[in-house]
This record gives structure tokens, C-alpha cells and sequence, in this order.
């Protein structure tokens, strides 16, 4: 066919020019159809994972007596519990405090530091089980532990490694999924061990906590079941969950990196239609006359577009086509963490074909950009073009910007500039790209920055301190306390601290329905929070909710809610909204009266007198104040959003690489482009006795002059957009303005150090091709 | 006289696909004396061109050196040549070769701005003086599609000479002009050379040859044949302007003529 010989002549004419279009257009296809199939094995695996775990729907934490007799009894006889229950129990937790825990590989390392509450369990009967790597339901012998995943991760573990409690040792038999707890972001942790094993451990730890779970007939009644069991008389002191909150937690840690690869192949694809452009106009201007005669000898206009058309589809098609099957060979890795967590699911094949339909949409998009780009020989005139017989490009005047009057700049830093400036549509297209490129980079390296600063804990609902002691409900809680407050009150190495205490209450909504609102109350002056609107609650009378409870409430500042205080319903000012990723985003603030028997958990942050070890500190307290949590305030956004950060981290190197090398291959492609144009204008310099390295720093002064547009634009834009899109990532999860916390080192000087350098490297090696180019210019 | 250029036993050769080897110089051996205005005439492919180039560092001859003012400029790495090129060399080409994005006059002091070696103001004051020499003062600020063949060999000529090179090469440098023009760009190089340039020239046409005060006749890459036409005085400048000039012409070009008939052209 005649036509796909002219094809195959233009991709071998122009060989390196396709290969780089085919690249991107290949690395957006990748990324998108990795994109797609990331969402759906996510979903599916998630799906799945719940169904054979038997997931919970509801669950009450509570620490304290239960009796499970009036739980029972109160489900088979309250009307709405009667209807929606489908089957329940009441999982005992033996809390084991992270000093006795030593995982390491059995080590000498305890987990004294950690945030997380471990707890250690025996398998439950019919529902909530906790499942091995195969989905499968473990069942241990005695001597054996299972080991959630989160600390396999972590430390690296194998099967058969031991696992040290106080001074029994087990051997780890298995690694557990747990469909409520798998996420970092959940602060509780459930180790599996042989019933056996289990009534030997309480014998020494003696602190129990309950899961009083429920299995519904109707998973979308949720909230009226929630409301019935909180209106009764039922145990309650700890956190309720739910399935939906189960699954976002689960979403979390794979969403962020989902959303940075979706947004980089979107990035690409918007790279690869700039390139198109440049390519495509770069083809008419140089086939002009050839296009002019193609029309004199009349070929219809629609006949040539055809003939560049086709050449499109076809990169198009094989680029997106080898997208996807490479995007196949890497799915494994971009899901490792997806299978890990939830074991590879049977995704069903009607959804296999949406990876594949993302690499078409990029073919599609790929094709209908170039017909658009080509409707331009609509305005190619036969006799225009076989006349002037070349450039379509619009003349540039040699009266603008004169040489003459230029007094000081270097001559050929002055030519490299004055063709930056006259060839502004061209060159536009290249500080575009450019622009990406700085973006690229930018986006996720501030984000990492801002995301492992310590700053960060704004986001997660706390104030800035040194230090944190966490005491959650349990035995005795109330009165060690106090004791705590006194202790550290009285320590001369603190130099202030603020005792929070969260305690549930009871939301009145408008409907007359209540539900549970979690509330911190104390002094917020002491370690203040940032707030995104309003001001912290002062009066007892004021309230500030969590960004997404906001939200969800329908509230803003100066807004009235109802609570019950007391037993009283009273009215209350929302003051403020902070953002908190914590708790599933919603969380409260009220300076209100507490309840002892509706204390969820204390915390007390402080800070040290500078020159305190706050490791030594840590260590004393942690002992001291036993069963307390004590961790700096690294350690906690580390050991909260640790895979997130780390998922992001590989993302941010792969943005930079990815950023870099794109800058890279723009740039050879271009300058190749750019020196074929301007090949007699170099030959004639050269025979007036301009050197090679004259005519370098022209084309030097052009690239890094428009490469300097592009990094300001991209570090301007990232700065403003670029945190408004993070922020719009976050705000699902409760952190809706995030401002960047940046390294002005690395954001302003080694990243466009690096940039700078890859183009000026890239610049320099094609210009050494005009050392070809002599006097011969006849 | 000093010899502003010795070259001996240039050869070059180009390579036509593997193993044809394409000798376009043989053994060349040429001299130009200072202020000499000579040309160099040969059928197409005789290597008239290559000499040129050879000689004036844009090409390195496979062997042979070049002596240009004593100096060995075969071997000179690519920035001295570079430098030679701009500061002691003046070139003027068939197709002039402007650069098409700079003004007329922004042509002109190009490679004055470059050479560094008078400042800005002084550059411009010589093109300003070139110009009018060269009868193009009009066309200073205009772009280069804005002026004729003639006027635009004429911009080609102050390019040139904006750094007082001490010689001027020219590669058919009427080559792409009517013969009025031709006729008057002839009688500026006589005027230019009569102010002290030495001038070598390349080209096929007896006319121009003419005008020049020695004429090396080329063939399969060898200088067969040499003849000395004598300075061409007056005669040379305004060949038109009068009967008495235009036949004295007439005469020095049917003697050159002959002999390159003799020569077998």
C-alpha cells in the first residue's frame, strides 16, 4: 500500500523525532493503563480480602466489663437490632505493652517506642477472621504467632523467625491481613497466637479490651444501627468503626501514590502532545513545497492529510499498544504493596479491559490532537508554497531588536537571546515542556518534604511539641492520670505541657437523631493548631470540628450544634475547622467538662528545656509512666504515615528521574531540529570565523534562557497550584490546605542545578554534531 | 613583496562511498604576493573551489602545508583558525550568505562585534564608512530581502572588510548577478584592492578573470597554467565609461581569451 510506504520512509527519515514521540506517548499510555489497573486490582483486591476475612461491619471498641449476655439479649430484642443483625461476638484482646514486645527478628529491640496498641488474639469463630497470605483463615498450633503484616514490612521478617513476649518465644507461623487493622494509619495492631498460648499470656498481661462486633443483614443501614446501638445502655467506652472506614484506611496508603502516577501520566500525555505539535508543524514546514506540488498536481487536501495522518495512527497505535503490554510486565511491581496487603484478587475480565481502554484513550487523544494540528494545510496555497518554497513560519524582521544597539551583552549571548525572543512560537513550545518537566519534579519533591516535616503533625490534628504521652482507655486509667500530670508537673527537664483528654459525647442532629461526637478537651494555648478557619474554642460553649466532620456536619464557623452534656443538651459554636487526617478525618475540640466514664484516651503533649535529651527522655517516661505510649513527634508521623511516605518517596524518584530525562530528550530532539533550520546560518557564521564555541553559547544561551522560563513558571506554579492540587488530594482524607513546607536549598538551587545541568550537557554534545558543518557552504 | 600566502603541495581528496577515493588536489603549489589581485579560472570540478577553501583554514587539505603570513595554518587547531578567519580574512560568496534574521547593517558589523578588537561605536563607524563607500548607505536599517542581487554583493563586500582584513577571498562572487551589476562589483574589488586588500578570486567567467592582474588556470586538481595580465590600472574601474576604457577592456579580455584556448578551457 502506497500509503504505509510513505509512512515507513518518513519514520525512517526521521528516525530519532519518532522515537521520542513514541516514547511519550508510550510512558503516558504506561502509566495511565498502570494507573487503571492499579485502581481496579486495588478495588478488587479490597473486595476480596473483606469477603474472605468476613469483615466486620460494626464495631465498638470498649475497655472495660462486658457483659456479653445484655449485648446479646439487646440484639435479638430491639427492634431495628432485631432486623439489621445477622450474626455477632465479642473478641477479648489481651493488650501486651510494647516493652515486653521484641519482634526484630527476635531480637534485643522492643517495641517500647511504637505507637501502635498491640494486642494479642486468638482467632475468632465465624467472622472478622484474621487471614494469612493466602487469604486463607490461620489456624495456629501452640507455640506459633501470626504477625501483622504492617510489622513485616517494617522489619523484614520470614516465617519461622522467632517472636519474644516478655520470655516466652514464639516462631512466626504466619503474617497476618487484618481487614480492620492492616493500615499504618490505624494505631492498633492484633498479633494471632493457639488459644493455649493466649490463657499463658493473660496469666501476665492482665488488661483486656473488647471488639463487640457485628455482622448486618443491610450494610447501607449503617447509620441507623450505629445510632440504635449507641442509644442503648451497652458497653462503649472506645472508638466505633465501621466497614467504610475499614476501607478508606485500606485505600489510603496506595490512593496517595495511585493519584501521583495518574497525575505524572496525565503530565507525559500533555509532554507528548506538545511534542506532536512541535513535530507536526516542524514536518509541514519542511515538506512545504513538496506539500505545494502534492496540491498542484491535485491531490485533494484531504488526500495529503490522510497521507500525515496515517503516519500518526500508526506511532500512535504502536506506542499506546507497547504501553500497555509494558505497563503488563510492570504491573507486579507498582502493586507489590496491593498484594501484600490484600493478596491478588480475581479482578473479573470486563474490568481487565480498563487498562487496556486507558491506553486507548491516549491513542484516541493521540490521533485526534494531530487531525487537529493538520487541519493547518487548509491554509497552505499551492502557488504560496511552490513560490516561496519554504518557510511557513512567519518572516522575522531583522529590524527588531538590532545588534547595534546592544552595547554590552556578549554578540552571540545576544543572537542566542534575540532568537529566543524572535521565535517566541516556537520556543514557547520548549519552555512549556520545561515547565513540566520543573513541575514534575517539584510537585512530589515539596510534598515529600512537607509530608516528612515536623510540621506536618498540624495536618494531623495536633499541636507542635516535642513530645507526646498516650494513655488509651484501660483498667485503672483514670487514676493513673493524674499521677502522670503530676509527674511530668513536677519534672524541671519539661518546660511546658498540656493535658488533653478525648472523651465521647452525644451528637443531637436535626432530626433527633444522635450520634457519637469523640472530643478532645483542655487548654489548646498551650500548644496551639493552626486553624483553616475561625479560631480554638475558648468558652465552654465553643466547639471546633475537624475539617471532613465539617464537612459532613454541614457546619461552618459561627454555625450551632447540639450535644449532650451531661445529660443536657447543650448549644454549642462551632469557633474553628483544623484539618486532621487522624481518626479518619473527623475529630472535635471543646473545652467541655469531661466524663471519667467516657474517656477515650489521654494525651499529654510537652516540651523539653532546650539541651534535654529527648531520647533519654522518651526511655524514662516510657518506663515511668507504664502503660503510656511516649513518642517525639517524628516518630509519630514516621510510624503513622511510614508507607505513605515511603510509597511516595519512590514515587518522588521516579518524578525526578522521569522529569530529567524528559528535559533531557526535549532538548537533543529540539537542538537536532533547530540546527537541521538553521544549518546555513551556522556554516555561514562559521566561514566568517565564528568558532564552535561561539556558536555553542548561542544555542546554549537560547536552551538555558528558555529553560530558566520554565523552571520559574514550574516552581511559581508549583508553589500555588501545585499545593492546591496536593491540598484537593488530601482534603479526602481531612487535610484540605496543605502548605508546602520547602527546602529553599533544594527547591531553588539543586533542583534546577540538576536540570540546568542535564539540558547544558545535553545542549553541548548536539551542538559537537556542527563540527561537520565547515565553510562548504555553496 | 612580501608573500602574504604560500601553500605547498596541497592534496585532498574526497571519499565517494567506500574505497573511491576522489582526488581533488594534486601536488598544488600556489603564492600570492601582497596587495596581488588574482584569480584562479578551471572547468567545474577542476578544484578551483577546494584550493580556495584549503587555503583559507575552512577545509584541511589531506597533505601540503599553508604558510599564511609565515605562519602554518594546516595544523592549527580549529578556535586559532576560527580567529584567523575573522580577524585577517575577508570571504564573498556566490550567494551572498546574510543571515536572514539580522537588518542589513546588523549584517555588516557582525563580525566586527565579534573580533573584539574596536569597540562597538568604532564597528559601526566603519560600516558606516563601508557603506557609503560601497553606495548602499539607504540601506542600513532595512532587512536583507529589501535590497537587489548588486546591493546585496555589496553588503556581502562590507562584511568582509569591516575587520581590515589583508586579504579577500571571493568564490564566484558574481556569479548570481546580471552583468551590469557584475560589472560594477568588479570595479569595487579593483578600488578595494587599489587601496591595498590583496584579492584572490575563484570563478569561470572570463570577464571577471580579466579584471585581475594574474590568472592560474586549474585542471583535474593540478594549476596547469599561469598568466600575468599586468596591472589592470583605470582600465579596471568604470570599464563602461568611456570608449576608449570600454575597448582597452575588450582587448585585455579576448587576450585571455586566447590563452585560455590555448589551454585547452
Amino acid at each position: 500500500m502506497l500509503l504505509l510506504r510513505i509512512v515507513r520512509r518518513d519514520f525512517l527519515r526521521k528516525k530519532s523525532v519518532t522515537i521520542v514521540v513514541f516514547t511519550f506517548i508510550m510512558l503516558s499510555a504506561l502509566l495511565l493503563a498502570g494507573g487503571a489497573n492499579l485502581v481496579v486490582e486495588l478495588t478488587a483486591s479490597i473486595n476480596a480480602l473483606f469477603e474472605e476475612a468476613r469483615a466486620s461491619h460494626f464495631v465498638q471498641m470498649h475497655s472495660g466489663p462486658v457483659d456479653r449476655e445484655a449485648i446479646e439479649t439487646w440484639a435479638r430484642t430491639d427492634s431495628t437490632a432485631r432486623e439489621l443483625v445477622k450474626e455477632m461476638h465479642v473478641q477479648e484482646m489481651l493488650t501486651v505493652d510494647g516493652s515486653s514486645l521484641f519482634i526484630d527478628g527476635g531480637g534485643t529491640v522492643s517495641e517500647e517506642n511504637s505507637i501502635m496498641d498491640i494486642s494479642f488474639v486468638v482467632q475468632n469463630e465465624s467472622f472478622d477472621w484474621l487471614l494469612d497470605l493466602d487469604n486463607q483463615v490461620i489456624d495456629l498450633a501452640p507455640g506459633e504467632v501470626g504477625v501483622p503484616i504492617y510489622y513485616l514490612q517494617r522489619y523484614d521478617l520470614e516465617l519461622g523467625d522467632p517472636l519474644r513476649v516478655g520470655d516466652a518465644t514464639y516462631s512466626i507461623a504466619a503474617f497476618v491481613r487484618d481487614a480492620q487493622m492492616n493500615p499504618a494509619v490505624v494505631h492498633s495492631k492484633r498479633f494471632l497466637v493457639h488459644p493455649a498460648d493466649y490463657r499463658v499470656l493473660s496469666e501476665r498481661f492482665h488488661e483486656v479490651e473488647y471488639l463487640i462486633e457485628f455482622l448486618l443483614n443491610d450494610v447501607d443501614r449503617l447509620g441507623e444501627f450505629s445510632a440504635a446501638y449507641l442509644a442503648a445502655d451497652l458497653p462503649q467506652r472506645g472508638p466505633t468503626v465501621d466497614i467504610r472506614l475499614f476501607r478508606i484506611m485500606n485505600a489510603l496508603t496506595d490512593g496517595i501514590a495511585l493519584a501521583v502516577i495518574i497525575l505524572l501520566s496525565l503530565l507525559l500525555m500533555g509532554i507528548a502532545m506538545l511534542c506532536l505539535r512541535f513535530t507536526i508543524l516542524a514536518t509541514i514546514e519542511e515538506d512545504y513545497r513538496e506539500i505545494g506540488v502534492m496540491k498542484a498536481i491535485g491531490l485533494s487536501r484531504r488526500d495529503i492529510r490522510n497521507v500525515y495522518l496515517m503516519k500518526y495512527l500508526v506511532l500512535g497505535a504502536s506506542a499506546a499498544l507497547t504501553g500497555y503490554l509494558v505497563s503488563l510486565a510492570l504491573n507486579p511491581i507498582l502493586t507489590s504493596n496491593i498484594t501484600l496487603s490484600f493478596g491478588s484478587a480475581p479482578v473479573p475480565g470486563l474490568l481487565r479491559a480498563i487498562p487496556l481502554g486507558a491506553a486507548g484513550l491516549v491513542f484516541l487523544i493521540v490521533v485526534a490532537s494531530s487531525a487537529m494540528i493538520l487541519r493547518r494545510f487548509h491554509r497552505i496555497s499551492a502557488v504560496e508554497a511552490l513560490r516561496s518554497g519554504g518557510a511557513g513560519e512567519t518572516p522575522r524582521s531583522g529590524r527588531f531588536l538590532p545588534l547595534r544597539r546592544s552595547r554590552f551583552l556578549d554578540v552571540n549571548v545576544f543572537l542566542g537571546l534575540r532568537d529566543v525572543v524572535q521565535r517566541v512560537r516556537l520556543f514557547g513550545i520548549l519552555v512549556l515542556i520545561f515547565f513540566f518537566c520543573a513541575f514534575i519534579i517539584i510537585i512530589p519533591v515539596h510534598f515529600l518534604g512537607t509530608i516528612q516535616s515536623p510540621s506536618f503533625v498540624s495536618y494531623l490534628g495536633i499541636g507542635r511539641s516535642d513530645m507526646r504521652v498516650d494513655l488509651r482507655q484501660s483498667e485503672g486509667i483514670g487514676e493513673r492520670f493524674p499521677e502522670v500530670v503530676s509527674a511530668i508537673k513536677e519534672d524541671p527537664d519539661v518546660e511546658r505541657f498540656s493535658p488533653l483528654v478525648t472523651s465521647r459525647f452525644t451528637l443531637v442532629q436535626e432530626n433527633g437523631e444522635e450520634e457519637p461526637i469523640a472530643i478532645e478537651s483542655g487548654d489548646f494555648s498551650i500548644f496551639p493548631l493552626d486553624y483553616m478557619h475561625g479560631t480554638a474554642p475558648r468558652r465552654d460553649d465553643e466547639i471546633a470540628l475537624s475539617y471532613l466532620y465539617a464537612r459532613d456536619l454541614g457546619r461552618d464557623p459561627g454555625d450551632t450544634l447540639v450535644l449532650l452534656v451531661g445529660g443536657e443538651q447543650r448549644e454549642m459554636t462551632v469557633s474553628g475547622i483544623y484539618q486532621d487526617v487522624t481518626n479518619g478525618g473527623r475529630t472535635a475540640k471543646a473545652p467541655l467538662p469531661f466524663d471519667s466514664e467516657n474517656v477515650l484516651w489521654y494525651t499529654i503533649s510537652l516540651d523539653l528545656v532546650p539541651g534535654t535529651s529527648l531520647e533519654a527522655k522518651m526511655h524514662q517516661y516510657s518506663q515511668a509512666f507504664y502503660p503510656a505510649r511516649v513518642t517525639d513527634l517524628e516518630g509519630y508521623i514516621a510510624q503513622t504515615l511510614g508507607g505513605t511516605i515511603g510509597q511516595l518517596r519512590r514515587v518522588t524518584i521516579i518524578a525526578v528521574a522521569v522529569g530529567v530525562a524528559v528535559a533531557i530528550l526535549i532538548t537533543a530532539l529540539f537542538l537536532k531540529m533547530l540546527i537541521a533550520r538553521d544549518i546555513t546560518r551556522i556554516a555561514i557564521m562559521r566561514s566568517l570565523g565564528f568558532s564552535l564555541r561561539s556558536i555553542r553559547a548561542q544555542y546554549l544561551t537560547m536552551t538555558l534562557s528558555l529553560l530558566a522560563a520554565g523552571i520559574a513558571a514550574g516552581t511559581l506554579f508549583s508553589n500555588t497550584v501545585g499545593q492546591r492540587l496536593v491540598s484537593l488530594l488530601w482534603s479526602f482524607m481531612g487535610a484540605a490546605r496543605i502548605r508546602f513546607v520547602i527546602d529553599p536549598l533544594q527547591a531553588y538551587l539543586l533542583l534546577p542545578l540538576l536540570l540546568v545541568t542535564a539540558v547544558s550537557v545535553t545542549t553541548v554534545l548536539s551542538i559537537s554534531r556542527i563540527r561537520q558543518i565547515n565553510g562548504g557552504i555553496q | 613583496m612580501n608573500t602574504v600566502l604560500d601553500a605547498q603541495k596541497l592534496n585532498k581528496s574526497y571519499t565517494l562511498g567506500k574505497g573511491n577515493e576522489q582526488p581533488v588536489l594534486r601536488d598544488v603549489d600556489m603564492q600570492i604576493k601582497e596587495g596581488e589581485f588574482i584569480s584562479v579560472m578551471g572547468p567545474s570540478g577542476s578544484g578551483k573551489s577546494t584550493l580556495l577553501y584549503n587555503i583559507c583554514g575552512m577545509d584541511r587539505p589531506d597533505s601540503g602545508t599553508v604558510l599564511f603570513q609565515n605562519r602554518d595554518i594546516a595544523g592549527l587547531p580549529e578556535r586559532e583558525l576560527s580567529r584567523l578567519r575573522l580577524n585577517e580574512m575577508g570571504f564573498i560568496f556566490q550567494q551572498i550568505h546574510l543571515l536572514k534574521n539580522l537588518s542589513i547593517f546588523d549584517n555588516i558589523i557582525l563580525s566586527g562585534y565579534q573580533a573584539r578588537t574596536r569597540s562597538r561605536m568604532e564597528v559601526n563607524r566603519r560600516a558606516e564608512e563601508l557603506m557609503e563607500r560601497t553606495g548602499i548607505t539607504e540601506l542600513a536599517g532595512n532587512d536583507i530581502t529589501q535590497a537587489s542581487g548588486g546591493q546585496l554583493q555589496r553588503v556581502g563586500i562590507c562584511r568582509a572588510l569591516i575587520n581590515e582584513p589583508g586579504i579577500l577571498f571571493g568564490d564566484e562572487p558574481t556569479g548570481a548577478l546580471n552583468s551590469s551589476a557584475s560589472e560594477e562589483i568588479m570595479a569595487l574589488l579593483a578600488e578595494i584592492n587599489r587601496a591595498g586588500t590583496t584579492i584572490m578570486l575563484v570563478t569561470h567567467d572570463i570577464k571577471v578573470a580579466s579584471r585581475t592582474e594574474r590568472v592560474l588556470f586549474m585542471m583535474d586538481g593540478r594549476i596547469v597554467a599561469e598568466k600575468r595580465l599586468g596591472a589592470a590600472g583605470a582600465a579596471a574601474e568604470q570599464v563602461t565609461a568611456t570608449a576608449a576604457t570600454a575597448a582597452a577592456a575588450k582587448a585585455r579580455e579576448e587576450h585571455l581569451a586566447a590563452w585560455l584556448l590555448e589551454q585547452g578551457f
